[in-house]
C-alpha cells in the first residue's frame, strides 16, 4: 500500500514537473482536424494559411499599417506598374536564401505562381482573378533575369494584385528542391504536404507534422530579417475545446486556440492571474442568404422583410457573447470605401406589414440549411425563432459543409447561413462576390442577376483613382443594402485564451484571419 | 465434416460476403448525396474550378468504369486516396488502427474480467442478493449510452479532480516510445521507456472503462447461464459425490465446459467494441479507426469512408471466422 | 382433412400457447427483475403519452433571458443556452424515443420477418442468397453502418429512422427464418399443403401467426439497442434536426458547456440510462423465462 502510495506521488510529481513550456518555445492546442495540407499551392484553411504564411515568404507581405491591412514590400525590395495598371515588375532583394541554404531568384518565384495555377486547386482561382491561368502563364509570368519577375495582369486596382500575391498561395517554393522530390509529375505536391524543410524562405520551418497529433515548427537561421524571437513553436491538436481551455489554465499549453464563446466569455468575467484573453476583429463575416428564384424570395419586400425579422442584437450578444461586432454592410470595418450602414433593426410590425404585401400575410415554409458547427447550430435556431414571430416556418437542415456548401454552388438551397472569409484585403475581395453575379460566386450562387450592382462592383475593381474609386464603392453600398438577398449579421471578434508568459499575441493575431505573424510572440 | 472442409467452406463464403460488402459501400459513397470536392475546396472556390478538380480527380466518370476502377484497386490492396489527406487510405489506416486496437483489446480484458466474475458470482449464488446486484450492474452497462458515460467520467476524472488525462493516448511532453507495432502500452515495454508506459496506461483507463463496460452484459450473462447449465449435469454430480471440495468443482470441471459460448461471445464483443469505440474515441480524442471513420463521413471523404468502413467489415468478418473456427475445434457438433 | 379442419387445427393450435401464456405471466410476477423493467417501460411510455401535460415549458421556445440557470425550484432540470427548460425538453423528447422505436420496429419487423420466413420456408437457393444478404449487413457494426446510410439518406429524424431500421431487419430475419424452418416440417402444414393450399395462403396463414410472438419477443430486447443507436446517431448530429428534442442530441448540445453547466448533458443522458435498462431487463427478464433450463 504504501509502495504504491509513493509511486502515485512520484507520478504526480512528474506531471507537474512537466506543466511549464519551455522559455523559446510556443505551445498551442488547437483542433487542426481539418487541415488538409501546408502546400501553399493548395492551403486554404484559416490557421492552417498562417502557418504556410510563417513558412513560406512572398513578394508582399500583408502587414497591418495604422490599423488598414496593406501590402508591404518583403522578398520584393520595391516594384514598378505601368499607367494601366497591367505590367508588373518585382525586383528581388539580393542575397535571399531558403531554409536549407540554397539561393531565392526569380526563377523559384516564376516556378511558384506557375505551380499554383497548374495545381489548379482553392488558390488558383485568385490568380485567376488577375487574368493570369495555365494557358497563358508563359507569357504572363516569367522572369527578367535572376532578380526581376514580370507579371502581366488584367488592368486592375494596383492594390488587389499586391494584396492576392501575397502568402500563403504566394508563398515562394525551392524549385529545386521541389522537382527533386516530385512523384508522379504532381509537383512536390505529396512533398509539401506536411513539411517545408529547405522549401520555403519564411521565417519558421515546418520540421514535422503527425497527423491528429502535433505540428512542430523552428526557426529559420536564413531567414531575411533575422531569426524570430521564438525558437520553436508546437501546435498540439487538440479537437475538444473544453481540454484545450483546461490545458491553458494549467499551463500545459500557452494559447488555446479554439476556445468556445462561452469559455472566452468566462475569461473576459474572471480575469484570472495566469492566463488572458486576447481578441481582434476577424476578417470575415457572417450572413443569412435568400435565394431569389425560389417562391417568395422573388419579390424583394419579402427579402426586406426579413431583414427587420432578425434579433440582431441576440445574436450577437446570446450567440456569439459578445463577441462580434453590428455591421450589416458587405464592407468590413475598416477598410477603404467602408461607410457605416446599419439601418436594420428587429421591428416585426414593419416586418409583418411587408409580408403582408408581398402577399403573404400568413407566411411560408421555408428550410433553413447551415453547417453543423455549435455557432451555427445556435444561429439557426434563434433566426428560426425570429421568423417564427412573423409567421414564417423554417425548417432547419445542418449539413456538413461539403454537402451544403454543394447545395449552395448548384443554387439548390431556399435560405442559408453561411460565412466569407477574405481572401485578400481590398473592398473587390467583398464587393466581387456579394454583389457581382457575372463572377458565379455568392451573389450568382443566390440568383441575384442584378446588373446594376455587377457593374458598379466591376468598374471600381478597375479604377485606379482612389477618390473616385471611394465613390463607385459608396453608391455600391447604399444600393446593396437594401436590394440584395443577404442579411449580414455580424463581423466575428476572433479570441484565444493566452499564458500571461507570452507576449506580443495581440499584435500577432491583428489582420486575423487573413494574417498572422508568429514572428511578433515572444515569451518572458 | 472434416475439419479441414468446414474451414474451407467458411472461408468461402467469407470471401464472398466481402465482395458483397465491398459492392455495398461502393454503392453507399457513390449514392452520398453531396460533395467531397466542394469539401477540399471550401466555400470560396467558384463553380468552374470545383467542376475542374471533379473531372481531374476522375470523378465524373460512368459509374461502371469507377466501380472497375475500384475492384481493382481492391485486389491490388489499394483502396485510394483520403480526398482530404492526400495520401493512401491504408496509410492513413496503417497510422490509425493500432490506437482503436489497442483500445479494443484493453476494454475487452476488461470486460472478461469484470464479466466472468460477475457471470460466476451471479451463477453460484443464484436469486440471491449477489445475483441480482451483479445481473443489474452489468445490465447498466449495456444500457448507459457511451458517449454520456465518457462525458460523465471526463467531466469528474479530468474537469473536476484532475486525477486523469482528458484525451489522446500520450501527454505533451512525454517522448513516444520507438514505434514497433503502434501499440504503445507494448512499444513502451518494447522500448523500455517507463515514462511512455505510465503515460499511455493512465490515457487508456477511462476509454477502457468506459468501453469495456458497455460490453460487460453479454460476458456475464453467457458466463452465468453456461455456469448454471454446467453446474447441474451429470458429471458434476459425480464430482461432488466423489467428494472433491465445491470449489475445485466450479473452477475445474463447470468453468473449462462452460468456456465454449464464453469464447463465442468474447470474438463477438470484440467485433463490437469496433462500433463503440467510434464513440469513445470521438470523446476523448482517441486518434483511431472509428474516428477517423466518424471525420471521414462528416466531410463526405468517400476513399477514406468506403476504405475504413471496408477494413472494419473484414476485420469483423475475420474475428467471426476465427470464432467459429475456434467453436468447431472445440465441438465437433459445430461442423455443419 | 379438409380446409375448415385445418383452420380449425390452426385455432386449436393456439391453445396450449394460451395456456403458455399463463404460466408465462405466473412466471414473470416471480421474477424481480423483469418486473422492475416493466415498470420502468410503462413508465416511459406514460411520460411520452402526458409530455404535454407534464412539461412546465415550451420545449422549443427561445428564451434567451432564462439561459444557462442551473437546475432550481423553477426549473427542475435548469435551462440550456436558449433558455429552454430541459425537463420539458426530456419529457418531449420521450415522444421522439417512442416514435423512433415504434416506427423502428414496424419497419424492421415488417422487413425482417417477410425475409426471414420466406427464407426459411423456401429453403434452398433462395434462403442461400437472401442469408448471403443477410450477413453482408451484419459484417458492419451497427452504428457505422447506420451513419453511412444516415449519410446517404441525408439528415433528419425521418432518415435516421430508416437507416436504423434496414440495420436491424438483419436479426429479425434471422430468427423468423429460424422460426420458419421449424414450423415447415410440421405435419398440420404437410397436410395444408397436401389440400392445396398455396404457398402463400400457408406462409401468411400458418407460418406468418407462428413467428409473430418470438419476434415481438426479440424485437423488446433489441429496443434497448434501437435506442441506444438512436441516440448515438442523435449525439453525432445525424439524427434529429433542431430544434427537435431528441435525448442523444441534447447530450450533444451541452458538450461545450459541460464544465459549468453540466445538467443539459446529464439529464438526457440519465434518461437514456434508465429506460435502456428498463428494456434490457424487461427483456432478460424474458430470456429468462423463455429459458427451458431456468424455467422451474
Amino acid at each position: 500500500m504504501r509502495k504504491a502510495a509513493v509511486l502515485l506521488l512520484a507520478t504526480l510529481l512528474l506531471l507537474v514537473a512537466f506543466a511549464k513550456t519551455p522559455k523559446d518555445t510556443l505551445v498551442i492546442a488547437a483542433n487542426t482536424e481539418i487541415f488538409i495540407t501546408l502546400d501553399p499551392a493548395v492551403c486554404y484553411e484559416t490557421f492552417a494559411a498562417a502557418v504556410v504564411t510563417a513558412a513560406y515568404s512572398g513578394l508582399t507581405k500583408i502587414e497591418p499599417v495604422n490599423g488598414v491591412l496593406t501590402p508591404v514590400p518583403e522578398l520584393a525590395e520595391r516594384w514598378e506598374v505601368s499607367p494601366d495598371g497591367t505590367v508588373w515588375k518585382f525586383y528581388l532583394r539580393k542575397g535571399l536564401k531558403f531554409s536549407n541554404g540554397d539561393p531565392l531568384t526569380a526563377e523559384d518565384v516564376v516556378f511558384s505562381f506557375r505551380r499554383v495555377l497548374k495545381i489548379r486547386k482553392s488558390p488558383a482561382w485568385l490568380f485567376e482573378e488577375l487574368g493570369l491561368n495555365a494557358q497563358n502563364m508563359e507569357e504572363t509570368i516569367y522572369a527578367e533575369n535572376d532578380h526581376t519577375v514580370v507579371l502581366k495582369t488584367k488592368p486592375l486596382a494596383p492594390n488587389i494584385v499586391l494584396s492576392i500575391i501575397a502568402p500563403p498561395w504566394g508563398g515562394i517554393v525551392n524549385k529545386k528542391l521541389v522537382l527533386a522530390n516530385e512523384v508522379n509529375g504532381d509537383l512536390g505536391e505529396a512533398y509539401l504536404t506536411n513539411k517545408s524543410i529547405g522549401a520555403g524562405a519564411g521565417p519558421y520551418v515546418v520540421t514535422e507534422w503527425k497527423r491528429r497529433e502535433v505540428i512542430t515548427m523552428e526557426a529559420n537561421p536564413y531567414y531575411w530579417r533575422g531569426q524570430p524571437p521564438l525558437k520553436k513553436i508546437i501546435i498540439r491538436d487538440v479537437p475538444e475545446e473544453t481540454t484545450q481551455f483546461l490545458l491553458v489554465q494549467k499551463g500545459d499549453v500557452d494559447v488555446a486556440w479554439n476556445i468556445t464563446t462561452e469559455q472566452a466569455a468566462q475569461l473576459r468575467e474572471a480575469k484570472p492571474s495566469n492566463i488572458r484573453l486576447v481578441t481582434t476583429p476577424e476578417q470575415s463575416n457572417e450572413y443569412i442568404a435568400m435565394n431569389v428564384g425560389w417562391g417568395p424570395f422573388k419579390d424583394e419586400r419579402v427579402r426586406l422583410a426579413i431583414k427587420y425579422a432578425i434579433d440582431y442584437d441576440a445574436i450577437i450578444n446570446s450567440v456569439m457573447r459578445g463577441f462580434a461586432v453590428l455591421n450589416q454592410n458587405f464592407m468590413p470595418i475598416g477598410y477603404f470605401g467602408y461607410i457605416e450602414l446599419n439601418p436594420f433593426k428587429r421591428d416585426i410590425e414593419k416586418a409583418k406589414r411587408l409580408l403582408a404585401e408581398a402577399g403573404y400575410p400568413n407566411g411560408f415554409e421555408v428550410e433553413l440549411i447551415t453547417s453543423t458547427t455549435e455557432i451555427r447550430r445556435n444561429e439557426a435556431v434563434v433566426v428560426q425563432a425570429n421568423l417564427a414571430d412573423i409567421g414564417i416556418k423554417a425548417n432547419i437542415v445542418l449539413m456538413p459543409s461539403g454537402e451544403m456548401y454543394q447545395k449552395y454552388r448548384q443554387q439548390g438551397h431556399q435560405m442559408i447561413i453561411a460565412g466569407w472569409g477574405i481572401d485578400y484585403p481590398d473592398p473587390d475581395a467583398l464587393a466581387k462576390p456579394f454583389a457581382n453575379y457575372r463572377v458565379k460566386q455568392l451573389a450568382w450562387r443566390n440568383m441575384w442577376y442584378d446588373d446594376y450592382a455587377a457593374d458598379l462592383a466591376e468598374r471600381a475593381g478597375i479604377e485606379q483613382d482612389p477618390e473616385k474609386r471611394a465613390q463607385l464603392y459608396k453608391e455600391l453600398q447604399e444600393y446593396w443594402i437594401y436590394k440584395s438577398p443577404f442579411v449580414m449579421l455580424y463581423q466575428p471578434v476572433g479570441f484565444w485564451a493566452v499564458s500571461n508568459d507570452v507576449v506580443g499575441f495581440e499584435k500577432a493575431c491583428e489582420g486575423y484571419t487573413l494574417v498572422f505573424d508568429f514572428t511578433k510572440i515572444s515569451k518572458k | 465434416m472434416k475439419l479441414a472442409t468446414f474451414i474451407a467452406k467458411r472461408l468461402f463464403l467469407m470471401l464472398l460476403v466481402l465482395f458483397g460488402v465491398s459492392v455495398l459501400v461502393f454503392v453507399i459513397s457513390k449514392v452520398i448525396p453531396a460533395d467531397p470536392v466542394g469539401a477540399i475546396l471550401g466555400g470560396n472556390a467558384p463553380v468552374e474550378l470545383v467542376e475542374d478538380l471533379r473531372r481531374r480527380l476522375g470523378l465524373d466518370k460512368p459509374l461502371i468504369n469507377q466501380f472497375f476502377d475500384y475492384m481493382s484497386g481492391l485486389v491490388k490492396g489499394d483502396l485510394g486516396k483520403s480526398l482530404k489527406t492526400n495520401r493512401p487510405v491504408v496509410k492513413d489506416i496503417a497510422e490509425f488502427f493500432p490506437a482503436t486496437l489497442e483500445l479494443a483489446i484493453s476494454a475487452t480484458l476488461f470486460s472478461i474480467v469484470l464479466g466472468i466474475l460477475l457471470g460466476i458470482f451471479s451463477a453460484v449464488y443464484r436469486n440471491r442478493f449477489i445475483d441480482h446486484f451483479s445481473r443489474v450492474f452489468s445490465i447498466l452497462g449495456v444500457s448507459m449510452p457511451v458517449f454520456w458515460t465518457g462525458l460523465l467520467l471526463l467531466l469528474l476524472f479530468y474537469f473536476r479532480l484532475g486525477w486523469l488525462p482528458g484525451g489522446g493516448r500520450l501527454s505533451l511532453f512525454t517522448t513516444p516510445p520507438t514505434k514497433y507495432t503502434g501499440l504503445l502500452v507494448l512499444d513502451s515495454l518494447l522500448s523500455w521507456n517507463m515514462e511512455a508506459l505510465k503515460d499511455a496506461l493512465a490515457h487508456l483507463v477511462l476509454p477502457t472503462i468506459v468501453l469495456g463496460y458497455s460490453s460487460t452484459a453479454s460476458i456475464a450473462r453467457i458466463t452465468r447461464a453456461s455456469m448454471l447449465d454446467v453446474l447441474r449435469q451429470d458429471f458434476i454430480r459425480t464430482a461432488k459425490a466423489k467428494g472433491i471440495g465445491r470449489r475445485l468443482v466450479i473452477y475445474r470441471h463447470a468453468l473449462r465446459n462452460a468456456l465454449i459460448p464464453i469464447v463465442t461471445i468474447i470474438g463477438l464483443t470484440f467485433g463490437g467494441l469496433l462500433e463503440g469505440a467510434v464513440l469513445t474515441e470521438t470523446i476523448f480524442s482517441w486518434p483511431g479507426l472509428g474516428r477517423y471513420i466518424v471525420n471521414a463521413l462528416l466531410v463526405l471523404d468517400y476513399p477514406a469512408i468506403m476504405g475504413g468502413t471496408l477494413f472494419v467489415a473484414v476485420i469483423y468478418s475475420l474475428v467471426n471466422l476465427v470464432v467459429d473456427i475456434i467453436y468447431a475445434v472445440l465441438d465437433p457438433r459445430m461442423r455443419i | 382433412m379438409d380446409s375448415t379442419q385445418v383452420e380449425k387445427s390452426t385455432i386449436s393450435r393456439w391453445k396450449p400457447v394460451i395456456e403458455d401464456w399463463k404460466h408465462t405471466f405466473y412466471l414473470w410476477r416471480r421474477t424481480k427483475l423483469a418486473m422492475v423493467g416493466t415498470f420502468i417501460v410503462a413508465g416511459f411510455l406514460l411520460m411520452a403519452l402526458l409530455a404535454p401535460l407534464l412539461a412546465p415549458y415550451d420545449p422549443i421556445k427561445v428564451d434567451l433571458v432564462n439561459r444557462l440557470k442551473p437546475p432550481s425550484k423553477q426549473f427542475l432540470f435548469g435551462t440550456d443556452q436558449f433558455g429552454r427548460d430541459i425537463l420539458s425538453r426530456v419529457l418531449y423528447g420521450a415522444r421522439v424515443e417512442v416514435w423512433i422505436i415504434f416506427l423502428v420496429t414496424v419497419i424492421s419487423g415488417t422487413i425482417g420477418t417477410a425475409i426471414g420466413i420466406v427464407a426459411g420456408y423456401f429453403g434452398g437457393w433462395i434462403d442461400e442468397i437472401l442469408m448471403r444478404i443477410t450477413d453482408i449487413f451484419l459484417a458492419f457494426p451497427r452504428l457505422i453502418l447506420a451513419m453511412a446510410l444516415s449519410a446517404v439518406l441525408g439528415r433528419g429524424l425521418t432518415n435516421a429512422i430508416i437507416a436504423i431500421s434496414l440495420v436491424e431487419w438483419t436479426v429479425i430475419a434471422r430468427l423468423a427464418r429460424a422460426e420458419a424452418m421449424r414450423v415447415k416440417s410440421q405435419p398440420f402444414i404437410e397436410a395444408a399443403k397436401a389440400v392445396g393450399a398455396s404457398d402463400l395462403r400457408i406462409l401468411v396463414l400458418h407460418v406468418l401467426p407462428m413467428c409473430v410472438s418470438p419476434v415481438l419477443v426479440q424485437l423488446t430486447m433489441r429496443m434497448g439497442t434501437i435506442i441506444l443507436t438512436a441516440a448515438g446517431l442523435g449525439f453525432l448530429g445525424l439524427g434529429a434536426q433542431p430544434p427537435t428534442p431528441e435525448w442523444g442530441a441534447i447530450v450533444s448540445d451541452g458538450r461545450s458547456y459541460l464544465i459549468n453547466h453540466w445538467w443539459i448533458s446529464t439529464f438526457p443522458g440519465l434518461f437514456i440510462a434508465v429506460v435502456v435498462l428498463g428494456f434490457n431487463l424487461l427483456g432478460d427478464g424474458i430470456r429468462d423465462i423463455l429459458d427451458p433450463r431456468l424455467r422451474r
